[in-house]
């Protein structure tokens, strides 16, 4: 059941960020789905230098560089569209549309890691 | 040596299940900081170049305070703050531990302030001065706002990764 609702999500997110593309005709928005598509990948790969050693309290230097990259990727996918409208370079109902779809996208594989890293727990 | 300045501050009373977690929030707010800071700057500069006839001239001068805020970030979060405290006893005056990161500190903190005051004096001498019109103006004031929020988000990493486990920050520098 969770997985459909997420699948539904994801398939959502994408068709707003391609919508917001395809329907003014101009495809600078892309950019945003992309940026937050990879936003999970710094925490992802950083993460692990945690993870190993739970007593080990030094260290995790590294796991906070990840948790910067993130925010930064993050904020950085808000950021682009607001710019790019401001500017004048795609409409506002595009810039609403793709922070809209970028978000579902970025909701929809956080959800997904914390489900199903509970049930890989042991 | 003897330590010229102590500070306590008390944190305000947070549930020690949120204490745990704040360097992690804290990590993730000086990120969202220091990226809002550099798109308002970008937010200033695709306005200067797509604007028809602008009036102020936006070159390379203007990238500096940023760079410079950057930099001094970078600096100043690389080093801890129990470097300075152990080493002082066994400091002899011929540059040991301590006083290199004190340098080094100081460089940091310097190359920070003076991306702050060069962000005003660019805003000052282009914008203010020759009395330019609102929406031109705040394309001088993103670069203020860029130079605020780096140096609020290295404030707060700084904070929060250089804070001791218990209830109060203590900062000594000495």
């Amino acid at each position: 059941m969770t997985i459909v609702i997420l699948s539904v999500c994801l398939a959502a997110g994408f068709l707003l960020s391609i919508l917001s593309c395809a329907l003014y005709g101009n495809w600078w928005p892309l950019l945003v789905v992309f940026m937050f598509a990879i936003s999970p990948v710094p925490n992802a790969v950083f993460g692990r230098f945690v993870s190993s050693d739970p007593l080990a309290d030094v260290s995790s230097s590294v796991a906070d560089f990840g948790r910067f990259l993130t925010s930064v990727l993050v904020v950085s996918g808000l950021g682009l569209p607001v710019v790019l409208a401001h500017s004048g370079i795609i409409a506002n109902a595009a810039m609403v549309m793709s922070v809209v779809g970028g978000g579902l996208v970025y909701g929809t594989i956080i959800v997904y890691a914390t489900v199903f890293r509970e049930r890989q727990d042991f | 040596m003897t330590r010229v300045f102590i500070w306590n501050c008390q944190l305000p009373r947070i549930p020690s299940a949120w204490r745990e977690r704040l360097r992690d929030f804290g990590t993730y707010a000086s990120g969202a900081l220091f990226t809002l800071g550099w798109w308002f700057f970008i937010d200033g500069l695709v306005l200067a170049r797509t604007h028809e006839e602008f009036p102020v001239k936006f070159g390379f001068e203007d990238w500096i305070p940023g760079l410079l805020c950057t930099l001094g970030m970078i600096i100043t979060n690389s080093i801890d703050l129990s470097l300075l405290r152990d080493d002082s006893f066994s400091y002899d005056g011929s540059g040991g531990l301590a006083g290199k990161a004190k340098l080094t500190l100081f460089i940091g903190i310097a190359l920070l302030a003076g991306g702050l005051a060069g962000s005003i004096a660019i805003l000052a001498i282009k914008y203010i001065v020759p009395q330019v019109d609102a929406s031109v103006l705040y394309i001088g004031f993103t670069n203020v706002i860029q130079t605020c929020s780096i140096l609020l988000s290295s404030i707060i990493l700084w904070f929060v990764h250089n804070a001791e486990h218990d209830n109060q920050y203590n900062f000594v520098l000495n």
